[in-house]
């Protein structure tokens, strides 16, 4: 379609000539940024212009005449079409006509233009609304000028509409977490060899700190005579839902696995402690049969007595555990934490002054926590137990118990300078049930995984550090 | 018919131990028990007995689940001394529950002789301690 190129000055020599033949005066509301509804008017005032010139041809002496050759001319330029080629200037009558069919034209072709251009802005505005329901935004990159446009979309999703344009690719490029930013400008520094699309993902922080998860697709690339890219176009989809649905099914399918994996470490646990005490007890009987001296019998009776309590601790144990993995409706309360930590304190103090030990309670009394207070208790219990019991002889045992915020978790931190553990060799089975690591008698190996379970099931998690001969940090984070 | 003198019993649990004392000592006197609660203390006794030239146990009877090193553990350093002994010790796993990913773990290791659930019959016990009658 043929783009009519309105100027100012056409426009005010059409308004000149309007006035004078039609009483149509529209000089004043030439503007530079003319609009379609003065458009639509003109048009229609030509037609009428047309029809009256038709109906009363202007008298050969007047002014109108005069102009008219002059007016043939500014049509033909408005309407970027000669008319005064076509015309035979000798007849008025035909004259006339002409210049009646050209005003006809011109006044058709500037309602066609302005039906054209809402046609486009409908389809612009579908395709803004189109690509703001689908979040994908399409761009343009000049790598030479280091340049970058796009559309209203692809603005919004980069938060780019308040930056000055020519620092679009910079705030662009800004906007991406270190790792992401790096491969985004490799892949720009190699933007020379991209042959065919193609596809990426990369994240940026939002202004509100959020990660928004991003997919862009490299299209068409132009190159110039010498094959440098000097523009590459493609398109940009946010994809944070998907993403956050993906990792939100990630973890809930790693707890299962989690949860899996406890039951069936659980069920292999039961079956081992319970078959080695019940095989141990028939091995003793069988012995006690066989048995003919009375001290003999007496030694043996005590086996079994020994046996009896272990098995019956082993169930305790496996009932407590078995209390955890089932509890869904926990009992949940604002607790201070210092007031637990205090009451273990006081609790292990026979065994702190024994081994002269130190403690620096350093959680601050402000700190509340929502917790399970049972859960609470056993957590805080066990882990300053564990720093006493473990202790090293070589030096004056020190604990140090802090409780600080780390994201949208408190974490409670028991730092010891005891005998450590080798993580490299035990980190795994850690937090394994019946799992002893220092040949220590009173180890039940318990105690960890309780704990372990304990805080996941809270929606906590556990981190240790441990250096053999240096101490333990464990840290449990609470949500 | 050559009878085993000497049998290692590396297990964590002290009634186990005293069970296979006393049972092994039923079955003949002269058998000789060496006993160590853990992996670790197992291993270490026979480099030891390597060192001193000592001779070895005739048979070891291994539990998988101790603390500081276990069975697999024991295995993995055992390997490595091999080719230092003398002889080809049988070594038998000894387990009160015979776990499936137990099995095929052992499948991975050759030196492994066999599978023995706890508690160990007599009539089993006096197959290793005479392996030839």
């Amino acid at each position: 379609m043929k783009t009519l190129s309105v100027n100012k000055s056409i426009l005010e020599e059409l308004a000149k000539f309007s006035k004078s033949i039609l009483n149509f005066d529209f000089s004043t509301r030439i503007t530079i940024d003319y609009n379609d509804d003065l458009i639509n008017e003109i048009a229609s005032n030509l037609n009428l212009l047309a029809d009256k010139l038709m109906l009363n041809p202007p008298e050969a002496d007047s002014n109108e005449k005069i102009n008219i050759s002059h007016f043939i001319s500014v049509i033909s330029s408005f309407a970027n079409h000669d008319f005064s080629q076509k015309l035979p200037v000798s007849e008025h009558g035909t004259i006339l006509d002409a210049i009646a069919t050209g005003i006809n034209m011109l006044g058709d072709e500037l309602e066609q233009t302005t039906a054209s251009k809402d046609e486009l802005e409908t389809e612009r505005n579908l395709l803004n609304e189109a690509q703001a329901i689908a979040k994908v935004g399409n761009w343009e990159f000049y790598p030479l000028k280091k340049q970058l446009t796009g559309s209203k979309e692809f603005f919004r999703i980069f938060e780019l509409d308040c930056v000055p344009e020519e620092e679009y690719y910079d705030t662009y490029r800004k906007k991406h977490p270190e790792d992401d930013l790096q491969r985004l400008d490799e892949l720009f520094m190699n933007i020379f060899k991209i042959q065919d699309t193609y596809t990426f993902e990369h994240r940026i922080i939002c202004n509100n700190g959020t990660i928004r998860h991003l997919s862009s697709i490299m299209g068409e690339v132009t190159r110039d005579s010498n094959n440098m890219v000097v523009c590459v176009k493609g398109t940009t989809q946010d994809i944070t839902d998907r993403k956050n649905a993906e990792i939100e099914l990630n973890n809930s399918f790693n707890i299962v696995t989690e949860q899996n994996k406890r039951l069936l470490n659980f069920s292999y646990i039961v079956s081992h402690n319970l078959r080695s005490h019940t095989s141990n007890i028939t091995s003793l009987l069988l012995l006690l049969e066989e048995e003919e001296t009375k001290e003999g019998k007496e030694h043996l009776m005590n086996h079994i007595r020994n046996v009896s309590n272990l098995l019956n601790e082993t169930m305790i144990n496996l009932n407590d555990v078995v209390s955890i993995q089932k509890n869904i409706n926990l009992i949940i309360e604002s607790l201070s934490l210092r007031s637990y930590v205090d009451k273990a304190i006081e609790v292990l103090s026979e065994q702190i002054v024994l081994k002269k030990v130190t403690i620096e309670n350093n959680v601050s009394r402000e700190i509340v926590v929502n917790y399970n207070p049972a859960y609470l208790e056993s957590i805080v219990l066990n882990f300053i137990s564990n720093a006493i019991k473990y202790s090293s002889p070589e030096r004056k045992p020190v604990v140090h118990i802090d409780a600080f915020a780390e994201n949208e978790f408190t974490v409670f931190q028991i730092k010891d300078n005891g005998q450590g553990i080798d993580l490299k060799k035990y980190g795994e089975k850690l937090f394994g049930m019946y799992k002893t690591f220092h040949g220590n008698k009173d180890a039940r190996g318990i105690g960890l995984f309780i704990c372990k379970n304990q805080i996941e099931t809270m929606g906590g998690k556990i981190e240790v550090a441990s250096e053999l001969g240096i101490g333990t940090t464990f840290k449990i984070y609470i949500k | 018919m050559k009878t085993v003198d000497t049998i290692c019993v590396i297990d964590d649990n002290d009634v186990y131990q005293f069970v296979m004392k006393n049972s092994i000592n039923k079955l003949n006197p002269n058998i000789k028990i060496l006993a160590y609660l853990n992996g670790e203390e197992g291993i270490n006794a026979i480099k030891e007995m390597i060192e001193k030239s000592q001779p070895l146990p005739d048979v070891i009877l291994l539990d998988i689940n101790m603390p500081i090193m276990d069975g697999w553990e024991f295995m993995n350093e055992f390997i490595k001394i091999k080719s230092q002994l003398t002889r080809v010790i049988p070594i038998y796993l000894t387990t009160s529950s015979l776990d499936a990913s137990d099995i095929d773990k052992a499948k991975k290791y050759e030196d492994i002789t066999g599978f023995l659930s706890k508690p160990i019959d007599r009539h089993t016990l006096l197959k290793i301690a005479q392996p030839n009658s």
